[in-house]
């Protein structure tokens, strides 16, 4: 079972974490087309390489970033958002 | 025991403790230490089982838990391995997959209709005509299965535990040893799992006849003894290896989860057979097996032995069995220029004759087929084929094939490391290690004793350095010399198809031929097309012949026909290990014995445990439901709302907060007000609704939906991080519980309870007050879910049973009665609320459930608003409406989900519904196309049994539309 | 609120069987003995400013995340994160009523969480052990007094390991209504390694 580092609570085995998907930017203001905004909400990107997801440490309830090799499944590093980091 | 051997120093039978054991219903005795298959042997008991398909005789093959020519099964557990199963004084096992008995199988029939059932023989037999498959399948079935499972077996359950060691060494030979005693002399924790009872590998049974090795493994054990930091489990198989280090080790009474930081696999190697014709008769072995029998359990395996061999290890085993009382008639040399060494002129000076570049072409079998009486032997041409000419016949009752190994290397495969072909031990070997995976001794092509102790030292000590506790120079990997320990092709064309390659499949040289001219030329194609290797064994003895077999047919390499990853587990793992202790989480509201004591039929409400209803006498579950809810309407009821997610919103930010989370407006709610609160999902689909009291300006007190609380509040908590509000979240979920007091008689019972006032200028509907009721810190939210004067009161969960038991005090006269969770449903479909997850699903928008009302448009952004403006501009695809049902019919009333119909298309489904009602009418919520939404429209639906029933589209709610009941003064 | 009204959320659990007697819980206590302390009066406090606040009171506010420190009064108080605070009371006299009445009124920046968590005690030679059938995370490397999050049998807890009678044994924090789940799976695993259920008043 995959170790995650957590920024707050260290090493832990994955089945203590809850996956949050990608981590997206999502597109603000006025000018932002409905087809736009539809490929925010419904896309997500499959390629391979390194993706930046949410994690979320489920008993100490922590949200954190993780940088992910999603090919080689390979954690990469972990940091919580606002940019404190710690390496995975 | 007529072949059971002297004692000798290092046996693993004890002979002080005699066995008797029954197998198919007869009495043997063995020795405590014996498996089935040693002991049955030592009795002269060859015939051991039947084959999956042909139902051959089998007999003793790998002794090592790499074959299933013993597979049994008792009254409790099935599919034991006869290699690897204890006798125990009351065992009483009968082989699997035998019709009538072991010996009389009648199924063995099926043997001789072999050329009419080649490879892919199902496949085309038997898909046409299509509707002869049922029948076909329940045959076949019946025929192809091995051990039975008694449904009515019950096993205990067997515990689970995790374990964490800096390095685990799986296997306990010389090099596993040597790696787990060097990495410990380096500080490092080290765990060594041995899958047999006894530590030492092959050298308890390759090097048995020589003394310094014999001392060699006492001096590596006393040295691992001294270790305190070393720790070894034997009789533990490592099951498998998962990501980062997380190892399933399996033992006779336990499933451990092992966390290393290194792993070193010295695992040896599987012994692989030759294949001539017959090679599965009982008599034929690998060497390794009789040097098992020899050795371990001290059973002389044959009185006349012929020895096959490509190798130098066969001469071995012919001074072994000399040594054991077998003659040992001929030692038969694949090679060409035979062996050059001392082994060899001691077995000629022994009186063997030895036959160079020579095969056994065809064990000879007995009249009634169950065993060797002789080996066929034939010269081999230039191609290393067999000549028709110059063909021996020997006499003897066993044939032992010494012709080569390859690695067991599925943990190393399962931990990232890939193999390579390598022409100078004609084997597999690791193509390179990773930082903190290591293969050592045999399986990585190291076969020399001295070299498996230096390249198990070197991998303990590179995985010290990893762990940091190591900086000096670590050695190279010992490199092998001399002849390889395997041949490259021991593999004998029969034209009788029975030279089997893959004995659990009972597949022959043949069918990968004709696999081939169909086109299957691919490892994973005929892998899959012949079902080599997908037998119990999972092809440890089948998988890499079938791949010597396949390149030559196509012309190719080894390395370039590739080979198939080896998947957990290793030897099978049974269910009961698996599951373990069962952890099922449930949750218990504070008034769970309350509820018992009131005898409340229980039901699973997500992980919650809550009242279905309460039993009256001997009343129908639906008169309870139904009365319950009477008894609201009427009187007064209270209900355990404990589940409800209950959440705090403080600070600053707050209402700007709960603005840009759901769906309205909180900046201007006025202080001991509630709001109706409606949460989308960036969607725009509904995912929450609750509750919103403002308590003051910057405190907010929120309930959520008892299922979708916990995933609310873990998304609240990263939207404070994305939104960078000065606000605190608070989830007091478990640790407050929630009453629910309703009915017009409420209000009396509560007034001499609670110590603020009640009446309508003091408390208004939706208004939230906080104070103390029977005593207990509280905050109550009048609110009108179930459509009556009732007020929702929060309370300390250690409180509960206090207030719970003086509500019900304070109301008996008023004949208060509590209802559950049915009841309630009932009573809000009354009303016509919605209950999010059930009314509404994954793609339903405020707009199609009548919520447009709730949806503050001019906010400049809450989560789903932009998508909503996109909803809002569309045409409704669906709309919830209330329905009026029929109220006597021949038709059955519907069930949730039942579907609407209109013009043979479907128009929608029924989402709640109650058969019985305080309204004396049955009625339901459904979705129905925009075009038919109008009160008074009839639609159709399709209920049970495919019947259609008319219903009546009308407002909501059903109850008391003025919304009067709820907001009753006095 | 007189506290007499509370209930642990094993009372009714616990009521069901006799307390064992003191030389049973002194032989159990030899393997692993496990005890409700549910009912020892629970405070939290949240917020950005929950740490100052905190200080003003003459708390001894731990700095670090995880850390724990004893209260002058008795009991104890954790920092469960950068804003939030766990006050636990030493015995089931001393009521937190008076602090919690302190905090300011407005919740704006110190907020109080009502903390109703069930409470365990585990404590024995096979503590260690028997956390061992239930948990994936290496106590036997964790320093005493540093909380630790992590889930026990499926369950999300909280950990504070203490050396009590001589022993490693830990306090376990969790969320009221696993009370009777997780208190049935600890009490068989206890069992089987020869302890048990103990009573806390016994042990003081």
């Amino acid at each position: 079972m995959k170790i995650i580092h957590c920024p707050i609570n260290g090493p832990r085995p994955l089945q203590e974490f809850h996956f949050g998907g990608q981590v997206r930017e999502m597109p603000v203001g006025s000018q932002v087309s409905d087809a736009e905004w539809a490929d925010y909400v419904f896309n997500r990107s499959g390629e391979p390489g390194i993706q930046r997801e949410w994690w979320y440490h489920t008993a100490s309830g922590t949200w954190f970033i993780a940088e992910r090799d999603c090919q080689s499944d390979e954690f990469i590093r972990t940091y919580l958002y606002g940019g404190r980091e710690s390496d995975a | 025991m007529p072949n059971r051997l002297p004692e000798r120093d290092g046996e693993w039978i004890d002979r002080s403790q005699s066995v008797r054991f029954r197998f198919e219903g007869k009495t043997h005795e063995g020795f405590a230490g014996d498996v089935l298959s040693s002991a049955l042997w030592a009795n002269g008991v060859r015939l051991l089982g039947r084959s999956f398909k042909y139902h051959r005789p089998r007999g003793i093959y790998s002794l090592a838990g790499h074959d299933i020519s013993s597979m049994v099964e008792d009254a409790q557990r099935t599919n034991l391995r006869g290699d690897l199963l204890p006798i125990e004084p009351n065992l009483d096992v009968r082989a699997v997959n035998t019709a009538g008995s072991l010996e009389r199988d009648w199924l063995r029939i099926t043997d001789h209709f072999g050329r009419f059932m080649p490879v892919g023989f199902y496949y085309k037999a038997f898909h046409t005509p299509r509707r002869l498959f049922p029948l076909y399948e329940n045959r076949i079935r019946k025929i192809a299965g091995l051990g039975r499972v008694n449904p009515k077996g019950h096993l205990p359950p067997s515990a689970k535990d995790y374990a964490f060691c800096d390095f685990v060494v799986v296997g306990g030979g010389p090099a596993g040893l040597a790696g787990a005693i060097a990495a410990a002399e380096q500080g490092l924790k080290v765990l060594l799992v041995e899958e047999h009872p006894h530590l030492g590998g092959s050298l308890l049974w390759q090097h048995a006849r020589d003394e310094a090795a014999r001392e060699q493994l006492k001096d590596l054990l006393s040295r691992a003894d001294a270790l305190e930091n070393l720790t070894i489990r034997c009789g533990t198989q490592v099951a498998g290896w998962y990501a980062d280090h997380w190892l399933a080790l399996v033992d006779a009474e336990r499933l451990t989860k092992l966390r290393a930081m290194c792993t070193l696999v010295a695992t040896g190697c599987f012994e692989q057979p030759a294949v001539f014709g017959n090679n599965d008769l009982p008599g034929v072995m690998l060497s390794s097996a009789a040097r098992r029998l020899i050795y371990l359990y001290r059973v002389r395996p044959f009185e006349r032995a012929v020895v096959l061999t490509g190798n130098r290890e066969g001469y071995g085993v012919a001074l072994d069995l000399l040594q054991a009382g077998v003659h040992v008639v001929a030692v038969v040399d694949l090679r060409a220029n035979g062996e050059m060494s001392d082994l060899a002129e001691s077995v000629a000076a022994a009186g063997i004759e030895i036959f160079k570049h020579h095969a056994v072409y065809e064990a000879v079998a007995s009249r009634d087929k169950t065993s060797v009486v002789g080996a066929i032997l034939c010269p081999l041409n230039e191609q290393g084929g067999p000549e028709s000419i110059g063909r021996v016949k020997l006499s003897c009752d066993g044939i032992v094939m010494s012709v080569g190994w390859t690695p067991a290397s599925g943990i190393a495969y399962q931990a990232g490391l890939r193999f390579e072909y390598d022409e100078r031990v004609e084997q597999l070997i690791p193509e390179s290690e990773s930082d903190r995976v290591f293969v050592a001794g045999r399986a990585a092509g190291v076969f020399d004793l001295e070299s498996q102790m230096e390249d198990g030292r070197r991998a303990g000590l590179a995985a010290a350095a990893a762990c940091g506790r190591f900086e000096g120079d670590i050695p190279e990997r010992p490199v092998h010399t001399g002849p390889p320990p395997s041949h490259p092709y021991p593999i004998m064309p029969h034209p009788g198809k029975k030279n089997f390659v893959d004995l659990d499949e009972d597949l022959h040289l043949a069918d990968f031929k004709n696999a081939h001219q169909e086109g299957f030329d691919n490892i994973e194609l005929i892998k899959r097309f012949t079902t080599v290797g997908m037998g119990p064994t999972q092809g440890k003895l089948s998988n890499f012949n079938a791949i010597r077999i396949l390149s030559r047919l196509n012309g190719a390499t080894i390395n370039e026909t590739g080979s198939t990853v080896s998947r957990p587990f290793h030897q099978p793992v049974s269910m009961a290990k698996l599951s373990g202790r069962r952890f099922h989480p449930m949750r218990h509201t504070p008034l769970h014995a309350q509820h018992l004591a009131l005898s409340a039929n229980m039901i699973h409400a997500g992980s919650w445990l809550r009242p279905e209803y309460y039993k009256i006498d001997d009343s129908s579950r639906a008169d309870c439901i139904l009365s319950e809810a009477e008894n609201v309407r009427s009187g007064v009821g209270v209900i355990d709302l404990s589940t409800l997610g209950k959440l705090h919103f403080c600070g600053p930010d707050a209402a700007r907060f709960l603005e840009q989370i759901y769906t309205g407006t909180f900046s201007e709610q006025r202080v001991g007000r509630l709001r109706y609160a409606l949460g989308c999902d960036e969607q725009g689909i509904i995912i929450e609704d609750g509750v919103v009291a403002r308590l003051s300006e910057h405190h907010f007190y929120v309930t959520a939906t008892s299922s979708g609380a916990a995933g609310f509040y873990r998304d609240l908590q990263r939207w404070a991080l994305l939104f960078e509000m000065d606000v605190t979240l608070v989830n007091e979920t478990g640790h407050l519980a929630a009453i629910n007091l309703a009915g017009p008689k409420a209000r009396e019972v509560l007034r001499s309870l609670s110590d603020f006032a009640l009446d309508d200028d003091a408390f208004p509907y939706l208004a939230v007050r906080q104070g103390h009721v029977a005593g207990a810190e509280a905050l109550l939210m009048r609110i009108g879910f179930v459509g009556e004067l009732g007020y929702e009161i929060h309370i300390p969960a250690g409180t509960a049973t206090h207030v719970w038991q003086k509500l019900l005090e304070a109301g008996r006269e008023l004949e208060i009665r509590p209802f559950g969770v049915e009841a309630q449903r009932l009573l809000r479909l009354e009303k016509g609320h919605l209950i999010v997850g059930q009314d509404t699903d994954a793609l339903t928008h405020p707009y199609e459930a009548d919520l447009g009302w709730a949806i503050k448009a001019k906010k400049p952004f809450f989560i789903g608003s932009r998508s909503l403006q996109i909803l809002a501009a569309r045409p409704l695809a669906r709309q919830l409406v209330g329905l009026a049902l029929p109220q006597s019919s021949k038709v059955p009333l519907p069930e949730e989900c039942h579907l609407i119909i209109e013009d043979g298309e479907i128009a929608g489904r029924i989402t709640s519904v109650a058969h019985r009602t305080t309204l004396g009418q049955p009625i339901a919520m459904a979705f129905v196309t925009p075009e038919m939404a109008s009160p008074g429209r009839e639609v159709t639906i399709r209920v049970a049994g495919g019947k259609l029933l008319v219903a009546t589209v009308v407002p909501m709610p059903f109850y008391d539309p003025e919304n009067s009941r709820q907001k009753v003064a006095d | 609120m007189p506290e007499t009204i509370r209930q642990s959320p094993l009372h009714d659990r616990l009521n069901s069987e006799p307390l064992p007697a003191a030389d049973l819980s002194a032989a159990r206590l030899g393997a692993v003995g496990i005890c409700d302390v549910s009912l020892l009066p629970k405070l939290g406090v949240k917020g950005t400013g929950a740490a100052g606040w905190l200080a003003e009171q003459w708390l001894k506010v731990p700095e670090e995340v995880y850390a724990s420190a004893p209260l002058e009064a008795g009991g104890l108080i954790v920092r469960l994160g950068a804003d939030e605070f766990l006050i636990e009371a030493g015995s089931l006299d001393e009521s937190l009523a008076a602090l919690r009445e302190r905090m300011p009124g407005d919740a704006l920046h110190v907020a109080p969480v009502a903390r109703e968590d069930a409470g365990l005690l585990l404590v024995g030679p096979r503590a260690t052990e028997m956390l061992l059938q239930t948990c994936g995370y290496e106590f036997a490397k964790s320093p005493d007094q540093r909380f630790v999050y992590t889930r026990i049998a499926g369950v999300s807890c909280g950990v504070l390991p203490q050396q009590i009678l001589g022993n490693r044994g830990y306090r376990i924090w969790f969320d009221p209504s696993y009370a009777l789940y997780l208190w049935e799976t600890l009490v068989e695993i206890a069992t089987e390694l020869g302890g048990g259920m103990v009573d806390a008043a016994g042990m003081q």
